[in-house]
């Protein structure tokens, strides 16, 4: 074990690490579980996923994370924990986690978890290309565009990848959806399957306002 | 005198689902409810952009808060999700004074308005059980759905002080109303279960799983069709289960529509979309 020096107190027990109180409540609740394989077994994905670590071990890595007596090295190693593929972007639902007893808590920490690994990696891989896109779209009109997000997360493969598992058709068809409009707007015509069917649309219109929309985009985030 | 609620349709009613859109119309009429449109409300975050910035879901979420007050009227939607999402930041803001100045705060910079924490946010299944109910339904249906249909609440709406009446962890409001209309509802456990829609592009072999789960599950108690309370769950269940089943190897060919739709249809409504279901119902399953 290396030490390091950092803020601690000299007791009749020896000298141990010290935060402030703000600091420790805020650990204690993260880690105050009675049963951690009931919380692992709360997400609905770690029964889905080959190597998804789940949140028990998340959280009780996020709070060692956090506790500002463990060493930068430490600190960094648990970071590359989070941040891998196995980590926090695994968790497929948070709301599984936070319907259950004292989820809430452990909900609030697995989404600052989330955050700070979506920052720290620059919004890379498939995960990070969804919030990001899926934010900008937000700002652009004021609501979610599918389309663009299918395409800057998928990728040309990932598109034509769905072309020939079916998922496009269904879109087209809306397979086991009833009725609608064959054909949405004009792109239909000049570069289908866009437009075609229950296809999510090309362009979004503005919701009213929608200045005020990315005024507070700038207000809250200037990154979107 | 109708009840009146600011609408709000979800995320991907105007895009992906718009069937959903389509069907919300008459069925309000049909039930006396009278949409008033919040026509600047943004998407609710799907619980997509507080993964990058909770602060700013929360401003966004207050915006739409801001316009129903202003309305001076309480929120109805048909997504699950979206009823989720709201009544979540809904009750962090009324929890927090602090952090509720510091959103208004914002909201007054940028949209010169406030949100003061009255209005509410209702899913048109509470709305329908705990505001209506169910015996003044029963009189207005028209065609039966005679169908085994499993109802999908998902996860979402399912939480303490969102689901109006219904139970938190069993719930049976939907069992209760397809009933109603003529079906037989089974009990099957994964109701409650996530599809994993927040993640369907970017953690898809994991998403399929739970969809191919869920969807066998209903199968598997016998159930000729699903119907979903929540938008995005219906749309993931409904396109990738073709998909989930190649890569699963399990059986999850079943109809899967939304809530709207199928009560559309049995206040008659729409009679070549059922139909057209009724076809699907034959020969899609087993």
């Amino acid at each position: 074990m290396l030490s390091v020096p950092r803020k601690g107190l000299n007791t009749p027990q020896g000298a141990i690490g010290s935060m402030t109180p703000l600091i420790a409540s805020e650990l204690h609740s993260i880690t105050d579980i009675h049963s951690y394989p009931i919380l692992h077994s709360s997400s609905d994905a770690t029964s889905h996923s080959e190597e998804y670590l789940g949140p028990s071990i998340l959280s009780h890595a996020w709070a060692r994370r956090n506790d500002p007596r463990i060493s930068p090295s430490k600190k960094k190693e648990i970071e590359a924990l989070l941040d891998s593929s196995i980590g926090i972007k695994a968790e497929t639902d948070l709301s599984s986690i936070r319907r259950q007893g004292k989820g809430t808590i452990i909900h609030d920490a697995l989404l600052n978890c989330k955050t700070s690994t979506l920052a720290r990696t620059g919004y890379d891989g498939r995960h990070g290309k969804h919030v990001w896109w899926y934010a900008v779209t937000v700002k652009s009109s004021g609501k979610v565009n599918d389309t663009v997000l299918y395409r800057q997360v998928l990728g040309p493969i990932g598109l034509i990848g769905n072309l020939f598992s079916g998922v496009t058709a269904r879109m087209v068809l809306g397979f086991t959806r009833n009725g609608g409009k064959m054909i949405n707007d004009i792109l239909a015509l000049i570069a289908p399957p866009a437009g075609l069917g229950k296809m999510p649309r090309q362009f979004n219109s503005s919701v009213k306002n929608h200045h005020e929309v990315v005024a507070i985009f700038n207000e809250m985030d200037g990154r979107f | 005198m109708p009840m009146n609620y600011a609408y709000h349709p979800g995320n991907v009613a105007h895009s992906g689902s718009p069937e959903v859109a389509d069907s919300m119309v008459p069925l309000a009429k049909s039930l006396g409810i009278k949409l008033t449109p919040l026509e600047g409300a943004t998407s609710c975050g799907a619980g997509i952009i507080r993964q990058a910035n909770k602060k700013l879901q929360l401003a966004l979420n207050a915006r739409i808060f801001a316009q129903a007050e202003a309305l001076g009227l309480e929120i109805i939607t048909p997504c699950a999700s979206t009823a989720g999402n709201l009544s979540e930041d809904l009750m962090e803001l009324r929890a927090d004074p602090i952090l509720l100045a510091e959103i208004n705060d914002v909201l007054a910079k940028t949209c010169g308005m406030e949100f003061t924490g009255e209005t509410s946010v209702n899913h048109l299944l509470h709305v329908i059980v705990d505001e209506i109910g169910l015996d003044k339904i029963k009189p207005m249906v028209v065609n039966p759905i005679d169908f085994t249909v499993a109802s999908y609440y998902g996860p979402n709406m399912q939480q303490d002080g969102f689901c109006g009446g219904d139970d938190v962890y069993d719930p049976d409001y939907m069992e209760q109303l397809m009933k109603v209309l003529g079906g037989q509802p089974v009990k099957w456990d994964s109701r409650m279960q996530s599809v994993g829609a927040p993640s369907l592009l970017s953690e898809e072999p994991t998403v399929l799983k739970l969809s191919a789960s869920v969807l066998n599950d209903a199968k598997s108690e016998g159930a000729q069709l699903i119907v979903s309370a929540c938008n995005l769950s219906h749309s993931v269940m409904d396109i990738y289960q073709g998909k989930a089943s190649q890569r699963t190897g399990l059986r999850t060919n079943i109809p899967v529509i939304h809530l709207c739709e199928i009560l559309t249809f049995a206040l008659g409504h729409y009679n070549t979309r059922f139909a057209q279901l009724r076809t699907r119902v034959m020969v899609i399953g087993d």
